[in-house]
């Protein structure tokens, strides 16, 4: 019984993380119709902002912490500008080459400036637990859980009540037509641009946190897209939902399946697969993900 | 030179016109006489970019004119060089017979995706032929047939006291291979499956609607795409004499879709020049340290250091700036000279 | 249509043609009377980036040294150092680029394993005798002619770990953590042979995928096997988040791992709970007074960048050292070979290679036409959490487990 609060706990707080970048893929693709391939090195810079204010100047966490996500939003907007204005328009594949190529410059930039080795990031919960009866909870865990859960009311309420927000709705719906009623679309696509850098700098600092600083931790970018995906890549609930959802089967296929012998198949560490294979099955039941609608298409 | 056309059959001829016939004649010399005039090196270079077309042109078959998303073409070139490793390595299945196979079992694995492909579209096909990718590389790693990082040898193609091994020998079978892909693919994109093909890419429902059946093509798609990704790993086996599960992980995929991107989404000439620059960036960054490495030691390290982000920029630059890729440039290069020195 | 099947047929011909007429260069590649052509292939981009320049570093120290004191058999070394980016497909270019542009004699050193393998038909084909740093037990058994470990590899290790585990309390119940790949499975194996040669077994294990950050579950089912030792099969990433777990749960087990950890980052990244880890390295730490240590810091003084090297305190020196060790056994092969320098004489010359004194830097180096692995001895090391330093607590000694 310990152990399955345990692991689902656990599942929870790496499925927070997940759910946040899976955030950012549907705050940009919804609004901007761009596949952000990029999104996990958004968060890996985001932490190396935090990392270099809070360990290397010494810092107050909380300040770095602020520090690095208008570092994310600057960096998303940045990247909007110089990468994507012109883009509008392009081909789906031209977008997400365009991203991918954007992933490799932003890995070569940060290695050049940060290094290619392994930091620690010290915050005021790093290695601190409590014990409930015979239950260890991470301290970073539970904060992990507790911003993100308030960072996902946030983004709802913007999105349900201030006029920016629904204006990002409108013109997701239809450019066009979002134009035409006074809306400026590419300053939309640029805020849409700056949140999705933001969420993903906070994902970024909470998974240094759980673990450490590093160039290659951007490969938790194309596991949150498989949330994204199941969730429906369309809906701001489904990428949370499909975070959590991955997060926890994770766990539990680390705790009950990794280490398995079947025949002459090493069944070994199948964490990350498990991930992919939830996916697929999800979308053999639900070709648009969870939550994501068919759409009605015009011959 | 006016090009008129009087009949279908004309419009629809593989090698439209004299001139496109003569250049290809000077072409198909150069590629029999330029061996000789080149290194080694330089030749295994052609070498890898020669498979490179292969896979290339089928991904392109699948995206560029069918329009179903994959991102999990890597995926297909491991089957087939595994199933080339396995049988010609383990069961001693010559060349002949080892080639079509892969391609069949290739082809025969892309049912997995292709019959899912019926119900997923865009980005959701995508990420699922993405997810496809990570399981066979899961696969490759933990299965005892096929021997996890340590990977598997390939024998040398040939029997008796003949086989090919050189670079110079591989060059000509690999650019027989890469021709004839060239050459079904141009035959199959003018054809009615073709046409079909494209019909299902503009829009899927209005093809259904005039009688194309969308799961026979859409399956025969990532069917054909497939049995060139396989052909294209059973000559990379060969080729490497070795395999290993992490010559065909994502980047692999990215690497193909970043040639088709490139090159030129739905044309058969924007694979090949696709191919052949993606393949050449690193060889062009090797010339390029090689040649400061004398006179600026610190400007080649430095090169070496950024060569992720020279990768990248590549990309993102030819994109930003002709989004319809090298096939782009060559057209309007083409307009040019036709209609100079008028401007239209 | 005639005409292209005349285009074919022809190139048919010239196929035919040039397959009977392979010409044959008369020269040794790589080899003048002046000079010796080396490659070192190591990470200068991508994720491994981390390990190469330390390598880089002990070659260009050695060479410069070498070179300085008349070189090998009067022939001075020039060594290519080039970018392999750790992936099997970049190793492969990268070996080709050494191997058909800049012709090289031998590949002195290439790191990453997986890249090892690919490139051994190359290098067999080529007649390049090839020196991995992959250390696993699959370039020695079965064995190439043309390639060389001068290292001791992850079998023996583990092998080494679990005998002086058990050596110390016979009733140690061990588990293992272990990276789900060659080298954590090959270290999974070692510690096996070596449990089942002492009549026990290992009573956990648990396997992890590169990349992994969250190790709640792998302590979990060690915690619940009862283990008081746990192996890690891990590179420096994992064994810290492995030791910050166990601070989390609050659980003092020992910990003993192999030498890709055993580098000064560890005390960074976990500061004093690195206290008492313990890890098995064929190389003895730098701020030992051995003989052989002494030299290569002297060397490094007068040819290299000290003060940003070796006398740097967070400089990674196993790497270093094993740089060392490849060169040196190199080496040790081209003077054997003798002033008839070609491949067939330089295997013939490492083979010839006895008990060559390293002074303690690492264990001595055998090679024989049998044995292309140089050692199966190594030295157990403990972190000490207050000085951030490496101690020896077990000098270099060999498994008693077989190792063939």
């Amino acid at each position: 019984m310990e152990k399955i609060i345990e692991i689902l706990f656990n599942g929870l707080s790496m499925g927070a993380i997940y759910a946040l970048m899976a955030l950012g893929f549907v705050l940009i693709f919804k609004s901007t119709g761009v596949i952000n391939f990029a999104q996990g090195e958004l968060a890996m810079v985001g932490a190396f902002i935090c990392y270099s204010f809070a360990t290397m100047m010494n810092v107050p966490y909380i300040y770095a912490f602020f520090i690095a996500l208008i570092g994310g939003i600057i960096l998303g907007a940045v990247v909007y500008q110089v990468f994507f204005r012109t883009m509008v328009g392009e081909p789906l594949f031209s977008t997400i080459m365009v991203t991918v190529g954007l992933a490799s410059i932003l890995t070569c930039l940060a290695g050049l400036i940060w290094g290619h080795d392994v930091y620690s990031l010290n915050s005021p919960f790093t290695d601190k637990v409590i014990h409930l009866d015979k239950i260890t909870f991470a301290q970073g865990s539970i904060s992990t859980i507790i911003v993100s859960v308030v960072l996902f009311v946030i983004v709802i309420l913007f999105f349900n009540r201030s006029l920016l927000g629904i204006s990002m709705r409108g013109s997701a719906e239809d450019p066009d037509t979002a134009g035409l009623m006074g809306i400026n679309v590419k300053k939309i696509h640029m805020v849409a641009w700056a949140l999705g850098g933001l969420v993903a700098a906070v994902a970024g600092m909470f998974l240094a946190e759980q673990s450490f600083v590093r160039l290659s931790m951007s490969h938790v970018g194309i596991k949150a897209m498989a949330a994204a995906i199941l969730g429906g890549m369309e809906s701001i609930s489904g990428a949370i939902l499909g975070g959590i959802i991955i997060g926890v089967v994770e766990g539990l296929a680390a705790n009950y399946l990794s280490g398995m012998e079947l025949g002459n198949f090493h069944m070994g560490d199948i964490k990350d697969v498990a991930a992919f294979v939830i996916m697929i099955i999800v979308l053999m039941i639900r070709p648009y993900g969870i939550f994501g609608k068919e759409k009605v298409e015009r011959v | 030179m006016a090009n008129f056309k009087i009949s279908y059959r004309e419009d629809t001829a593989l090698f439209q016109n004299l001139w496109v016939k003569s250049w290809l004649g000077i072409f198909i010399a150069a590629m029999i006489v330029l061996p000789f005039l080149l290194s080694r090196y330089q030749l295994s270079i052609l070498n890898g970019m020669g498979i490179a077309v292969i896979g290339a042109l089928g991904l392109n078959l699948l995206i560029g004119y069918t329009g179903q998303i994959s991102l999990g073409h890597g995926a297909f070139v491991a089957i087939g060089a595994y199933t080339t490793g396995l049988l010609a390595g383990t069961l001693g299945v010559p060349f002949i017979v080892a080639l079509p196979v892969s391609g069949t079992t290739a082809a025969l694995l892309s049912l997995i995706v292709g019959v899912p492909s019926l119900r997923l579209k865009g980005l959701y096909l995508a990420l699922g032929t993405l997810a496809f990718g990570f399981i066979i590389e899961y696969v490759l790693f933990h299965w005892d047939l096929t021997r996890g990082d340590t990977g598997m040898a390939v024998p040398k193609i040939g029997a008796g006291g003949f086989f090919i091994e050189t670079e110079l020998q591989f060059f000509y079978l690999i650019m027989f291979f890469a021709a004839l892909a060239t050459l079904v693919a141009k035959n199959l994109a003018r054809t009615k499956i073709g046409r079909s093909f494209v019909a299902i890419r503009d829009r899927d429902i209005a093809a259904e609607a005039m009688g194309i059946s969308l799961s026979k093509y859409k399956i025969m798609a990532f069917a054909v795409s497939a049995f060139y990704a396989g052909v294209a790993g059973c000559l990379l086996a060969y080729y490497q004499k070795w395999i290993v599960p992490g010559n065909f992980d994502i980047s692999l995929s990215i690497a193909y879709i970043a040639m088709i991107v490139l090159g030129g989404m739905g044309t058969i000439l924007g694979s090949i020049l696709g191919a052949i620059l993606i393949t050449g960036i690193p060889y062009g960054i090797v010339y390029l340290t090689d040649a400061l490495r004398g006179t600026y030691p610190n400007l080649s390290g430095l090169i070496v250091d950024l060569k992720l982000g020279i990768f990248g920029l590549v990309i993102v630059l030819t994109l930003l700036f002709e989004p319809q890729g090298l096939v782009g440039i060559y057209r309007r290069i083409k307009v040019y000279w036709k209609t100079w020195p008028f401007k239209y | 249509m005639r005409s292209k099947l005349w285009g074919w047929s022809v190139l048919l011909a010239v196929v035919l043609f040039l397959s009977v007429n392979s010409a044959w260069a008369a020269t040794v590649r790589g080899v003048t009377d002046k000079e010796i052509k080396l490659a070192c292939l190591v990470d200068l981009s991508g994720p491994g980036k981390y390990g190469g320049p330390p390598i880089a570093d002990a070659f260009r120290d050695y060479v410069a040294w070498v070179n300085d004191t008349g070189g090998i058999n009067g022939r001075k070394i020039n060594l290519v150092v080039e970018d392999n980016g750790i992936l099997p497909t970049t190793t492969m270019n990268a070996a080709k680029k050494v191997i058909l542009k800049d012709e090289v004699l031998a590949i002195a050193f290439n790191l990453g394993s997986a890249g090892s393998s690919a490139i051994v038909p190359l290098c067999a084909e080529n007649k390049v005798v090839l020196m991995p740093h992959g250390a696993n037990k699959v370039f020695y058994h079965p064995g190439n002619k043309w390639v060389f470990v001068p290292h001791t590899v992850q079998f023996s290790m583990a092998s080494r770990a679990v005998e002086y585990v058990l050596g110390k309390n016979a009733k140690a119940r061990i588990g293992v953590i272990y990276q789900d790949d060659d080298f954590g499975r090959e270290g999974l194996e070692g510690a096996s042979a070596a449990a089942a040669f002492l009549k026990t077994k290992l009573v956990a294990q648990a396997p992890y995928k590169t990349g992994t950050i969250d190790f709640t579950p792998h302590m979990n089912a060690m915690k619940e096997a009862n283990v008081d030792t746990i192996m890690l099969w891990t590179y420096l990433p994992q064994s810290a988040a492995i030791i910050k777990q166990k601070v989390k749960m609050g659980w003092d087990v020992q910990l003993i791992s192999n030498n890709t950890t055993g580098v000064p980052p560890l005390f960074a990244l976990t500061g004093e709970a690195a206290d008492g880890y313990m890890f098995v390295t064929p190389y003895a730490p730098v701020n030992t007074d051995l003989p052989g240590i002494k030299r290569i810091k002297e060397i490094n003084k007068k040819y290299g960048n000290a003060a940003k090297t070796l006398e740097n305190p967070a400089y990674p020196d196993y790497l270093y050292l094993a740089g060392w060790g490849y060169i040196e056994a190199m080496a040790q092969g081209l003077r054997k070979a003798g002033k008839d320098l070609n491949p067939e004489t330089l295997v013939k010359g490492l083979e010839s290679v006895r008990n060559f004194d390293m002074g303690g830097l690492c264990p001595n180096i055998t090679f024989g036409p049998k044995q292309h692995v140089s050692s199966f001895s190594s030295l157990i090391l403990k972190a000490d959490g207050k000085t951030k330093r490496f101690v020896i607590v077990d000098s270099i000694k060999a498994p008693k487990t077989p190792q063939e």
